[in-house]
């Protein structure tokens, strides 16, 4: 399959100020590439960067090094209006919080088909109101509702307008920023749905962002888990699940409460539960998985390593005299 | 013989909003008996957060307990006049826990002189003591170095910490009863696991009555020992663990279980419950459910379906359990996941 969207080494940081004054790394080193047609997951805790790659890819914020290429063409710099305009076509975001994304002034059809106006004058307000209603329609909307406003609506409605702003602009690729999070579980399912048959029948790519482990499971190809701004794993989704590597990864998964009622009670009774208090650890955070404060050691150095075939795990590996 | 400590009878709550009256309860019957963990799931909106509310009397002003009856060891808690007479219950009696702990903490205090405060309101102790205490709830929350983290502020803290904070500032009261309103679902799920552990290990260790508040299943099997199912300010099916997850019987109950993606295999089209919930402006004939629910019989939309008791622990308010409905199976996917101990994932 051909290659989409390529990150290589990317790093992003963060200017603080007090006490983090100087540039803060969010993002180290990271590295991986999405091809066409696939669901690609980048799974973590909060605070990992998780949405900082998301929005770098979407350039809404700058990127220290490396390079971030969509088809070819390095796209993490300053780029001529032409080249801007053909990433808004192909490239489009769904945000986390279809409350808070979305304008409580203005009409669902001028959310809609705002960004057809902004990129392509040339369209006729007819045409453009057709195409307002047949994305409406594709994403579950009735066309009749284009004239109210989003307060109106319920949150799994919501959402779906966060889809149809996405799609009016025929993308090819979509960046998906926790989009079932802020929903309730009965919509989230409906949300999952409409996703999965839009990429079937447009062909669409996601980078599908989210902490929600089973619902990456079910929905994603491959995964990236980011701990701490690294990249410390990337596999196909059943191999992640079925055959961790990384000791983050399988902390990870491990800590997902199962469905399941009679399996914790016998962990339970089996006393597997008190563990967390026997290693006293407080939270994850403190944890450091060879992952933090590695590199600083001078003689040692992070790679990903392949250790089954799409597999790739972040090592520790000791560097050779020079 | 189980004895209950809490129990709701008919609890009935309207609201005013816009000279518009809501009705969110609609005729709450509950029983929590002491020791248990009850968790209680259903979608947003439904009236899960009224009734723990209505419970302690922190409801809005705007809202007004028409009907029913909360008993506890021989109080009625809906007949208290005065704020007065809910501080004797609040905190001492039955605690809360808030799902956002940054709005349940003073961000311009200490954590420690919080939980201090609290103490000093319920125990007579000299202050040196109180600090003893202090640390003491800290190390039993997990807190680290509990002696340098009391002076820390709540912006010092995690996610977690807060609510581990938030947690010893209800322990400090010597509750019978917690009060759970989804303490986990703001933090991520590694922390999630570490609070839920700490629940459960507290629960044990004072003989805690727990109800708990989530619409996560993966976190009801982990802390449940009943559940109880809520729709539109309606108890529709209680029971143990077990009975609701491995034999369900109500369709709302099979919609909950069965929108989790985890019972799925990858590329399998997820089963939905259409619809929303009732408006709960409208007086409502008949069954709640009925209008979203597949197989509702024709007597559904005319009269509201009395409780069914199938077992001494497990009741639903479902036609479907009556003997001459039509014989209904739960979805595949469910038999599959949970009858068949297929368990993937």
């Amino acid at each position: 399959m051909e290659e989409l969207l390529n990150l290589n080494s990317i790093s992003i940081g963060y200017e603080g100020k007090g006490k983090i004054r100087g540039l803060n790394l969010a993002v180290k080193n990271a590295s991986f590439s999405i091809k066409k047609g696939e669901i690609f997951g980048l799974m973590g805790e909060s605070g990992s960067g998780k949405t900082t790659i998301g929005r770098a890819i979407m350039r809404m914020i700058d990127t220290v090094e490396g390079d971030i290429t969509y088809k070819g063409m390095k796209i993490n710099q300053r780029l001529s209006t032409e080249n801007k305009r053909q990433l808004c076509h192909e490239m489009q975001m769904i945000f986390q919080d279809p409350m808070a994304a979305l304008n409580e002034r203005s009409k669902v059809s001028d959310i809609i088909g705002e960004g057809i106006l902004a990129t392509n004058q040339s369209i006729s307000k007819i045409e453009r109101e057709n195409r307002i209603d047949k994305t409406m329609l594709e994403v579950g909307l009735r066309p009749e509702y284009k004239s109210r406003y989003p307060t109106e609506f319920s949150g799994g409605q919501r959402q779906r307008i966060g889809i149809a702003r996405a799609l009016i602009m025929n993308p090819q690729f979509i960046v998906a920023d926790e989009p079932i999070s802020a929903l309730d579980v009965s919509v989230r399912a409906q949300i999952l749905n409409l996703m999965k048959k839009l990429q079937k029948s447009r062909g669409l790519t996601y980078l599908f962002i989210s902490h929600d482990m089973p619902v990456m499971r079910y929905f994603t190809d491959r995964i990236a888990v980011l701990y701490h701004g690294r990249i410390v794993e990337i596999a196909p989704t059943n191999e992640l699940f079925s055959n961790p590597f990384h000791p983050y990864t399988k902390m990870l998964l491990s800590s997902i409460p199962r469905p399941i009622p009679i399996e914790n009670k016998q962990m339970e009774e089996r006393g597997e539960i008190k563990t967390w208090q026997k290693s006293g650890k407080l939270n994850s955070q403190d944890i450091d998985y060879g992952v933090i404060s590695s590199e600083l050691k001078g003689r040692e150095t992070l790679r990903m390593i392949e250790r089954a075939p799409g597999h790739f795990v972040l090592e520790r590996i000791e560097k050779p005299f020079v | 013989m189980p004895e209950n400590i809490l129990t709701i009878e008919n609890l009935t709550v309207d609201f005013t909003v816009r000279n518009a009256l809501l009705h969110v309860l609609r005729g709450v019957s509950l029983e929590v008996i002491k020791g248990e963990s009850l968790v209680i799931v259903g979608e947003s909106g439904c009236g899960k957060s009224v009734l723990l509310k209505s419970i302690l009397g922190l409801l809005e002003q705007n809202a007004k307990i028409v009907a029913g009856r909360i008993l506890y060891r021989g109080n009625n808690l809906t007949s208290f006049q005065s704020e007065k007479d809910y501080q004797k219950i609040r905190g001492h009696e039955i605690a809360m826990i808030l799902q956002d702990p940054m709005t349940s903490l003073n961000p311009l205090l200490t954590i420690g002189y919080q939980i201090e405060e609290a103490i000093a309101i319920h125990q007579p102790l000299r202050k040196v003591k109180r600090k003893e205490e202090v640390i003491r709830l800290l190390t039993e929350v997990g807190m680290k170095d509990p002696r340098k983290t009391r002076h820390y502020y709540p912006h010092e803290c995690s996610g977690g910490m807060r609510q581990r904070v938030v947690i010893a500032i209800a322990l400090a009261c010597k509750p019978n009863i917690l009060l759970c309103d989804e303490p986990t679902t703001a933090l991520d799920v590694t922390i999630q696991e570490q609070v839920l552990n700490l629940l459960i290990h507290l629960q044990h260790k004072y003989q805690l009555t727990v109800v708990f508040i989530t619409h996560d299943f993966g976190v009801v099997a982990k802390v449940a020992d009943r559940v109880a199912v809520m729709y539109a300010g309606e108890i529709i099916e209680v029971g143990t663990s077990n009975d609701i997850f491995l034999d369900a019987r109500h369709p709302y109950t099979w919609s909950l279980l069965a929108s989790q993606p985890a019972l799925y295999v990858p590329g399998e089209e997820l089963i939905y419950l259409g619809g929303t919930l009732p408006n709960p402006q409208e007086e409502i004939q008949g069954d709640a459910f009925a209008p979203r629910n597949p197989w509702a019989l024709e007597r559904d939309f005319i009269y509201a379906p009395p409780y069914f008791k199938l077992s001494d622990t497990h009741q639903v308010k479902s036609w479907l359990m009556e003997k001459r409905a039509p014989k209904v199976e739960p979805p595949r996917i469910i038999k599959e996941y949970y009858q068949l101990e297929n368990w993937r994932f």
